[in-house]
Formats: C-alpha cells, sequence, structure tokens
C-alpha cells in the first residue's frame, strides 16, 4: 500500500518554511514537525533538505538564525523571519496560488471515467 | 544597497569565520537528532532504537552537511582550499621533490623572463619620453657612401632644415651631436675630459622633457649659422655628483673648452640621452649645450655629407610609411636644386626609438632569445618528464581515488593545485633572481654596448607575460602529466601494477622517452652552439693587432679652438710631444688624430693609385696623421721601405706609409715602394670636382688593426702631421712599466701651462683592446650562462626521469636478480637502452644545429659554424652525462637484495 505521507514538491519547501515561520520563531525540528502536523502527516520534510533549505533562506536574508532555548528548555537555532522574508511571503503565496489554480483548471479537465 | 551590504557581510562571515558556520551546523544536526531520539523514545522505543530509527529517518549526515555547505555558497572556494591543502600535504610529505621542481621551473622560464624583460624596455615600450612611439631617429643613405658599409645613422643641416621647413607631419624635429670636451666645473678644480651632448633647442620638444630646474635653450636663430647662447643644461647625475645637487646651480658658470657657460638648468632624473648617430654604447653624458651649425654645412657640396644625428616627432597618427613616404618626396623635389652633385641619390630613412635599440644588437638578442627559449622547452620537458615520472609512482593511490568515486575533474584539479603550487613558488623565485640578475648584468657592464641601457626592474608587463607562461606551463604540464595516467588508472591496472612488475605501461614509456628524446636534442643544440661561442671568443683573445700594446697609454688633448692660431696650435701640438717624452719613465711618444682603439665610427678613405684612379672601384681604408713617434711607440717596423721621419713632416711633405692589406688591395703583388696614391674622404667631394693629390708610398708596414679588433682590416694609410690636419691631439705613449703610472704627469704637465684642459680619457692601450673584447665577452658569457642552464635543466629533468623509472623497476629487478640474472648485466642493460634513446636526440639535435648553422655563423669570429670537433666535443659530453645519470641509477636499485626489492 502506498505510503500516504507525499514527497514534497521541488520548490515548495521554502514557501512552506516561510509559511510556518510566520506564526513565530521556530527551531528546524520543530519546523518539520508543523508542516507534518498542519497537512496532518500529509506532506513529509526529508531532513536532507529542511537544512540546507533553511541555510539558503538565511543566505538570502529572508531569514535569520540565532541560538536560543525551546520550549522543553533545550538549547536550539531558532529561525525567524525578516522583514524582507515578510515581503517575500505574500509574493510567494501569490505566485503559488496562481500555479495551483493553473494546474487545478487542467486537472480539472481530465476524463477520469 | 542595505541588500549588497548584508551580503558582503554574510560573504566575510563566511570566509573568515567558517569555522563557526561548520561548527553552528555539527550542533544543529545534533540537537536535530536529539529531538527525533526523544520523540522516538516518548512512544516507548528504547534509546538505541530511537537513535537508530533516528538516524535511518534523518539520512546521511555527511551528505546533509555537505549539502548545507553548498548552500552557503562559494563553493569553488572552498574546493580550491580544499585542493590547495591537499596538494600542500602532497609537497610536504615530499619536500625534496618540491624543491627540485620549483628550482627547475625558475631555471625554465628565468632566461626568458630576462630576456623579455630587456626586449620590453628596449623595444615593445621603451617609456623614456612621453608617447616615444612618435619620435623617430631619420637618417639617409647616400648612394654612392651606401657600399662602404657606413655605420653612422645620420643626416646633413641641409637636409634637416628641408624637412623642418617642408613637413606636413613632423611635429618638430632637430639635430644633435655627441663629443668630448674639456669641462672645468669649478673655477679651483682641474679640468674633466667628458662627453658633451649638443642640440639645436627643438630636440627637447621632440624628445618632449623640459628642465626640471630653470628653463631649456631659447630658440632663436637655432638654424642658422654662428654662434649660440653661451649656455649649459646639466644631466640630473652630473648636478648631484659633481655640484651635491645645489638648488642654486642656475646662474652658475662652467668653464667647457675654455668657455664659461652659465648653467640655466637641470634635467630630471628619468631622463637619458637618445643614441646619437650610429652610437654603438651607451655614454655617460654630463652636460648639454646648444648645438652651433657651421658655415660650411649650409654649402650646397656639404648636403650629402650625413653625420648630424636628427631626431624628429611626427603628428598623432603619422605612421612609420607615411613619414617615409614625405621624407622621400621632399628629399627627390629638393634635389633638383642640386644639379652639380646629382650622383649622389639620398633615401631617407627612418627607425624608431626601439627599432634603433635593438639594430645594432639584433644578432646578439636574437641567438639569445633563441638559447633561452631553448632552455625553456627542455625546461618545460624536464618539468613534465618529471613530473610525469614522479606521479606514476602515485598510479595505484589514482586507482584506488577512481575506485573510491573520485570524478576525473576533481583528480585534475588536484593536480592542477599541486602544480599551481609549484608555479607560484616558481614564478616567485624567477621574479626575485631575475631582478638580481638584471641589476648584476647592469652593474658588470653587461649592457655597455647596448645603445641604450634597458630597465633594470622587472616591468608590469614582463611579470603579466611571466603569469600567463607561467600558467600555460602549469596546465601544459598537468595535463601533460595526468592525462597518460587516468587513462591507465581508468583501465583497471593500475591497482594490479604493483603487483605484477611494476614497470609502466607502453604508453607511459613511450611517451616518456619521446620527452627524453627532445630533451637531449636540446641539450645538444645548446651545447654545440656555446661551444662554438667559446671557440670564437678564443680566437677573438687569439687575434694579432699587428702592433705592440704592452705598456702603452692612449690619450686625447684638445685645447680650445680659439685659444691659439692654427700655426700656434700646431706648434703646441709639438712641444707637448716633446713634453711628453721627457717625462720620466716614458721611452716613445707619438701624436695621432685618432688613436687606436677609441673610435666606433671609422673615417673610411678611398685610396686610388695613380695607374689605376678608378675612384669608383677604389679599395676602402682607413687614414691617420701621425709623427714618426708613432711607430715606434706602437713597436711598428717597416716591412718595406720606411717610415715617416721627421723630415716627411710639413704640409708640403707627401709621404705616405701603407699597412701590408691595403697594399695588396691597391697594388696587388706589384711593389708599392714609390707608387702614386691619392685619398678621398667617403663623405667628401670626388673627381672631377676636386682634383686628385698624389702622395708617395714610402713604406709598407704589417697589417694592422686600429679601430675594430674583429673586423679584419681593409687597410690604413698614415700621413704625416701637417698644419692643415690638426684638430685635437692623440697621443700614444710606450712607458718602461705599467703605463697608466705616466697620467698623474701628464696631468701636472698640463696642469702647469693649460689648467683648463684635461688629460683626454686617458687609458692602456690593452684596457681599450679589452673593452672592445667586453662586447662578444659578454654575449658568450650570457649564452654561456644559458647553455650550463639548459644543460642542468636537461640533466636533471633527464636523470630525475631516468632514476624515478628504474626505480619504478624495482620489483622487476629484484625478480630479474632472484632468478638468477648478474647486477652488472643488469646495470648494462638499463644504461644501455637510455643512452640509445639519448643519442637517437643527439642525432637529431645535431642535424637541427647543423640545419641552421648559417644563422649562427653572423656571431662567430674565424670559427666554422660546422666545426666536426665541437660537434664531437659536444656529443661525447652529453653521453657521458647521461652514461652517469643511468648508470648510477641503475647501480643504486641493484644494491638493495632481491628479497627487499619484491617486498617493496
Amino acid at each position: 500500500m502506498p505510503s500516504q505521507k507525499k514527497d514534497l514538491l521541488q520548490g515548495t519547501l521554502d514557501l512552506l518554511i516561510l509559511s510556518v515561520l510566520s506564526g513565530g520563531p521556530r527551531h528546524g525540528y520543530s519546523i518539520a514537525r508543523r508542516i507534518e502536523l498542519v497537512s496532518k502527516d500529509v506532506l513529509s520534510v526529508q531532513q536532507g533538505s529542511l537544512y540546507p533549505a533553511l541555510h539558503r533562506l538565511v543566505k538570502k536574508g529572508w531569514v535569520t538564525a540565532k541560538w536560543g532555548v525551546t520550549d522543553t528548555n533545550r538549547r536550539a537555532r531558532i529561525y525567524e523571519l525578516t522583514e524582507t522574508g515578510r515581503e517575500q511571503i505574500s509574493h510567494e503565496v501569490s505566485t503559488w496560488k496562481s500555479f495551483s489554480v493553473a494546474v487545478s483548471s487542467v486537472v480539472d479537465t481530465a476524463n477520469i471515467f | 544597497m542595505s541588500v549588497l551590504l548584508r551580503k558582503i557581510r554574510y560573504f566575510l562571515q563566511l570566509l573568515f569565520r567558517r569555522k563557526d558556520f561548520e561548527n553552528n551546523l555539527d550542533e544543529e544536526i545534533e540537537l536535530h537528532l536529539e529531538e527525533m531520539i526523544q520523540d522516538h523514545m516518548v512512544n516507548g522505543m528504547s534509546r538505541k532504537e530511537a537513535t537508530r530509527v533516528a538516524l535511518k529517518h534523518f539520512g546521511g549526515v555527511e551528505q546533509i552537511k555537505e549539502n548545507c555547505r553548498d548552500s552557503w555558497g562559494m563553493r569553488l572556494f572552498r574546493d580550491l582550499i580544499r585542493d590547495t591543502n591537499y596538494a600542500l600535504r602532497l609537497i610536504k610529505k615530499d619536500k625534496g621533490h618540491a624543491i627540485l621542481l620549483v628550482l627547475l621551473f625558475a631555471l625554465c622560464i628565468g632566461p626568458s623572463t630576462i630576456l623579455f624583460n630587456i626586449l620590453n624596455s628596449l623595444y615593445f615600450n621603451p617609456d623614456r619620453y612621453p608617447d616615444e612611439d612618435r619620435i623617430y631617429c631619420i637618417y639617409d643613405e647616400v648612394s654612392n657612401i651606401e657600399k662602404l658599409a657606413e655605420d653612422r645613422r645620420g643626416t646633413s643641416t641641409l637636409l634637416y632644415l628641408e624637412r623642418k621647413q617642408q613637413s606636413n607631419y613632423i611635429e618638430s624635429i632637430g639635430v644633435q651631436v655627441v663629443g668630448a670636451q674639456n669641462v672645468q666645473s669649478h673655477p679651483n678644480t682641474s679640468a674633466e675630459f667628458r662627453e658633451i651632448y649638443a642640440i639645436t633647442p627643438s630636440i627637447f620638444d621632440v624628445l618632449g622633457v623640459q628642465p626640471f630646474l630653470g628653463r631649456r635653450f631659447y630658440d632663436d636663430n637655432t638654424d642658422q649659422p654662428g654662434p649660440v647662447e653661451n649656455v649649459v643644461v646639466l644631466m640630473f647625475d652630473r648636478w648631484q655628483l659633481t655640484h651635491n645637487a645645489d638648488p642654486d646651480i642656475i646662474g652658475k658658470s662652467i668653464i667647457i673648452n675654455g668657455v664659461p657657460k652659465e648653467v640655466i638648468g637641470v634635467m630630471p632624473e628619468s631622463f637619458s640621452i637618445p643614441p646619437d648617430a650610429g652610437e654603438k654604447s651607451v655614454r655617460e653624458i654630463g652636460h648639454i649645450i646648444p648645438l652651433p651649425l657651421e658655415e660650411r654645412e649650409f654649402r650646397a657640396e656639404d648636403r650629402h655629407k650625413i653625420w648630424r644625428g636628427c631626431y624628429a616627432r611626427v603628428k598623432p597618427n603619422v605612421t612609420k610609411k607615411m613619414l617615409e613616404r614625405e621624407l622621400a618626396a621632399i628629399t627627390d623635389a629638393n634635389s633638383k636644386n642640386y644639379e652639380a652633385f646629382k650622383e649622389y641619390i639620398i633615401t631617407p630613412r627612418t627607425l624608431t626609438l626601439g627599432e634603433y635599440h635593438i639594430a645594432d644588437i639584433r644578432g646578439t638578442l636574437l641567438l639569445s632569445l633563441a638559447m633561452a627559449i631553448f632552455v625553456l622547452l627542455t625546461g618545460s620537458l624536464s618539468l613534465a618528464n618529471y613530473v610525469l615520472a614522479k606521479n606514476s609512482s602515485r598510479l595505484q593511490e589514482i586507482s584506488a581515488k577512481i575506485s573510491l568515486g573520485a570524478t576525473q575533474m576533481r583528480l585534475i584539479r588536484q593536480f592542477l593545485a599541486e602544480s599551481s603550487i609549484i608555479a607560484i613558488a616558481g614564478t616567485l623565485l624567477t621574479i626575485g633572481v631575475s631582478q638580481l640578475t638584471l641589476i648584476g648584468l647592469n652593474r658588470s657592464g653587461f649592457f655597455s654596448f647596448f645603445p641604450m641601457a634597458p630597465r633594470t626592474s622587472v616591468d608590469a608587463e614582463t611579470i603579466l607575460a611571466l603569469v600567463l607562461l607561467a600558467t600555460f606551463i602549469t596546465l601544459v604540464l598537468s595535463l601533460a602529466s595526468i592525462t597518460p595516467l587516468l587513462s591507465r588508472a581508468r583501465s583497471k591496472q593500475g591497482l594490479h601494477s604493483g603487483d605484477r612488475t611494476g614497470s609502466s605501461s607502453s604508453t607511459l614509456k613511450r611517451y616518456r622517452g619521446a620527452l627524453v628524446l627532445v630533451q637531449s636534442a636540446i641539450a645538444v643544440i645548446l651545447l654545440v652552439v656555446g661551444g662554438l661561442l667559446f671557440r670564437s671568443f678564443l680566437e677573438i683573445l687569439d687575434i694579432d693587432p699587428g702592433y705592440d700594446a704592452e705598456n702603452v697609454l692612449v690619450t686625447t688633448i684638445r685645447p680650445p679652438e680659439d685659444r691659439y692660431s692654427r700655426e700656434e696650435r700646431y706648434q703646441r701640438m709639438i712641444d707637448l710631444e716633446t713634453e711628453i717624452r721627457n717625462l720620466p719613465g716614458v721611452r716613445a711618444v707619438g701624436t695621432t688624430k685618432w688613436p687606436p682603439m677609441r673610435l666606433h665610427n671609422i673615417q673610411r678613405e678611398r685610396v686610388i693609385s695613380f695607374e689605376n684612379p678608378n675612384w669608383k672601384e677604389a679599395p676602402i681604408a682607413s687614414r691617420d696623421t701621425v709623427s714618426p713617434g708613432y711607430f715606434e711607440a706602437l713597436g711598428i717596423s717597416a716591412l718595406q721601405g720606411r717610415l715617416l721621419m721627421d723630415t716627411d713632416i710639413g704640409d708640403r711633405s707627401s709621404a705616405v706609409v701603407i699597412d701590408g692589406t691595403l697594399a695588396k688591395n691597391v697594388f696587388g703583388s706589384e711593389d708599392p715602394i714609390g707608387k702614386q696614391v691619392a685619398i678621398y674622404w667617403s663623405r667628401g667631394t670626388l673627381p672631377p670636382n676636386n682634383p686628385p693629390q698624389w702622395r708617395t708610398v714610402v713604406g709598407v708596414i704589417n697589417p694592422v688593426r686600429i679601430h675594430d679588433l674583429y673586423t679584419p682590416s681593409t687597410g690604413v694609410i698614415y700621413q704625416a702631421i701637417a698644419l692643415r690636419y690638426i684638430y685635437w691631439f692623440g697621443y700614444v705613449i710606450k712607458t718602461d712599466v705599467g703605463s697608466e703610472n705616466i697620467i698623474p704627469l701628464l696631468e701636472q704637465l698640463l696642469l702647469k701651462s693649460e689648467s683648463d684642459v684635461a688629460v683626454g680619457m686617458p687609458r692602456t692601450l690593452k684596457n681599450a683592446i679589452a673593452e672592445r673584447y667586453a662586447e662578444r665577452k659578454n654575449l658568450l658569457y650570457f649564452c654561456l650562462s644559458l647553455t650550463v642552464i639548459g644543460l642542468t635543466v636537461a640533466i636533471l629533468g633527464t636523470a630525475g626521469v631516468i632514476s624515478c623509472t628504474i626505480a619504478t623497476q624495482r620489483k622487476e629487478i629484484g625478480i630479474r636478480m632472484a632468478l638468477g640474472e648478474h647486477k652488472t648485466r643488469i646495470i648494462y642493460g638499463t644504461t644501455r637502452n637510455w643512452l640509445k634513446l639519448a643519442l637517437s636526440g643527439i642525432l637529431l639535435g645535431i642535424i637541427a644545429t647543423y640545419t641552421f648553422s648559417n644563422q649562427t655563423q653572423n656571431l662567430l669570429y674565424e670559427t666554422n659554424a660546422r666545426d666536426p670537433l665541437i660537434y664531437f666535443i659536444s656529443t661525447v659530453t652529453f653521453m657521458i652525462l647521461i652514461s652517469i645519470a643511468a648508470f648510477s641509477s641503475a647501480i643504486k636499485c641493484t644494491s638493495i637484495k632481491p628479497i627487499e626489492a619484491m617486498r617493496t
């Protein structure tokens, strides 16, 4: 039986991370868990992709990283959206929406039966 | 802007705080895993199980870290650092090999660097004057005297004026002359005989340089005969040395040839004087004076007498071709006004300063350049050979890396990094050594036979060329050494090669063999050329000038022209000869117009006989006006007839003495004694406008080389001193011992009568002759140095390859010895194989040298460029050197026990 969890489409991880961080600062593991939780375990974040994506966003200046403490009182590297990152979300979201509408339009025309 | 600043900050952090990035990443991933483990443990797993599952879900930690590093950027830089570190580790592991490679690299490109620097400063980019490419030396060839091989590149005053007035392309033009005069810098000091640069004021415009202190000459009345300003401009060095850089020098007085001249300016330190017409060597000049043009220069008959140096600055965008075409048109148009001299066809010529600088040393430079290129080639081959041989021993390592997934590009990059480090070290070493060599060459007087001394510091263009060359060599060497290795390693032989025999594949062997072959060929070419030059130099040292130079001093004394009447001057010259003769230690003294070995530009004469007065076919000779004591001072005796005597002195005398060469050229096998000859100055007026004045040959002496040592004399004719030939006094003084000891006595003698007249350029005749050797000697030393460097490089490279190759055959040798093969047989066989290869290279080298021997011949004196003895000695020498290299390596390999050899 195929897994219910779906791999992320290439390029969507950045948007997901930015969306999660728009709710407040989080560390890497927490971001991955949040994505799985919100997507009701449909989306699975490959651990190997998460950190390169986070570092890429830091490099772009959309996200900052600082050492801090988690809710469970553990030391962790906390990621937070920057002003540029916030501006970028709306752009990324509109791009994604127009993309998904376009995909839906095509998919809706499919003659399944 | 803030985005840019943030990016810069990020990259700087990445560059200088990379360790922080790495530590953060390590800790972050560790903490992430710990979170995962804790979550699994909450779900009831043991820590061990939870760790296993977390690691499984997380994926390859190192791979994730690598992906993160990629996302940081600067991957190329990171790879570079990593490859460099790897290369540094390899170099550290085998320091001796690295040092040898660096030395080889420096030896390989060093000579080319030095020569390029010389060529760049003399020819490609001479930067002594502003817009130097617009400055031209203008000179003329006159058809009637062209075949006399006049080496003076000059023009006449009338031709100069025609061009100045009629050219549309010339912005400014001037004439100049360099001559020695008495200079008394301070009233209380004795005079010095110094070279003076006399110019028309426009030369300042031509060269685009002005005095940095004071002013230049006024332009008034400069193109007319008559007196000029009594002023002098000092060269920077003279101002510093003689006048202690006196800032108030302007307005002070210097006595030049008895006439006080006001100092009006000092030239900047960077200013150097362009070569005088036909000048072949750098002269030390301290003073610049306005050039007075003489009345006679404006006569129609003097239009074709070319002896003034001339320089012009053309307008922007005027090419050499345009200028030459215009000059020819102007000259042709004006020649119509000189119908009486129409047999003189004047052809204007031009040389850029760069062309002028190398015109007379082209042969020397070309030979040196050819040798430097050979050194570069042999050096590159040695390097390639040596790197290849050395890397062959890494075959197993390369194969292992390929098996473990290393890409070809990665391996090439690693090899490139190693070669680059060697190249950078070699380039730095080359720059340092080249700089020192240039300074050394300058101090040793190597550049003294150059028309202008080249820059003695390695310039930016040379460094750029050097870097390009080094990059090229590095790329070629790396690829040349890695390509055959990679192909072999990929063929999966590498991992097993050691298990078999350790010998190289046939491709590698062929590749190495070809390199050794070409290298041997180049080494032999260098050896042969070096040998030929050495032999040529020995021949020069063996030249008999035709007189005895031992304990002879030559000097020129030149009292101011207007101090005496012609008669008084003549008498003064005779009196001075007598006074010198009476000095203690003087055995003989003679007066001469042209002291031996003092002139570069020889006055050439046509000598016709009464029997064959055809001046167009007349032999060429140099003329001198001497007193009878001249022959005694130089130990010259008469072969036939007699020498000049006191009774021959004076204007009525017609007696002349000729040397054996001229006697043969004019009279053939006939007895010349009592025969009539007439002399015509090569640039003078010829018959029928100038009827011959017949003179009688009273004696014949051995052929003498008075002015030039290497060129066989075309003949010399001596006439006795007379009132009409007096201009300056040259003396040859024979002393009992150490002729230079007479100089202070001469100075005292002059000080008593004329304190402002100097003993001009006194030097022993032996030193004067040695100075003439200097050019050839310097060329020989330079080429021999290149030969030694080339040979060292070739031998080092070849020996290295032989040694490395034999070393990789150690196991094979061990097996052969274990199977009972005798050590001597192995040594003999190995040496013979390498000698066979070297012999093929030698043959190739000999064929190449023999083919191009015509080009070498021009630079040799009395030496055949195809001299079999030199070829034989060169061949044997190289064979011996190669034999030693192969023999010693083979002995070393066979010296270990077979068991040990097989175990390694």
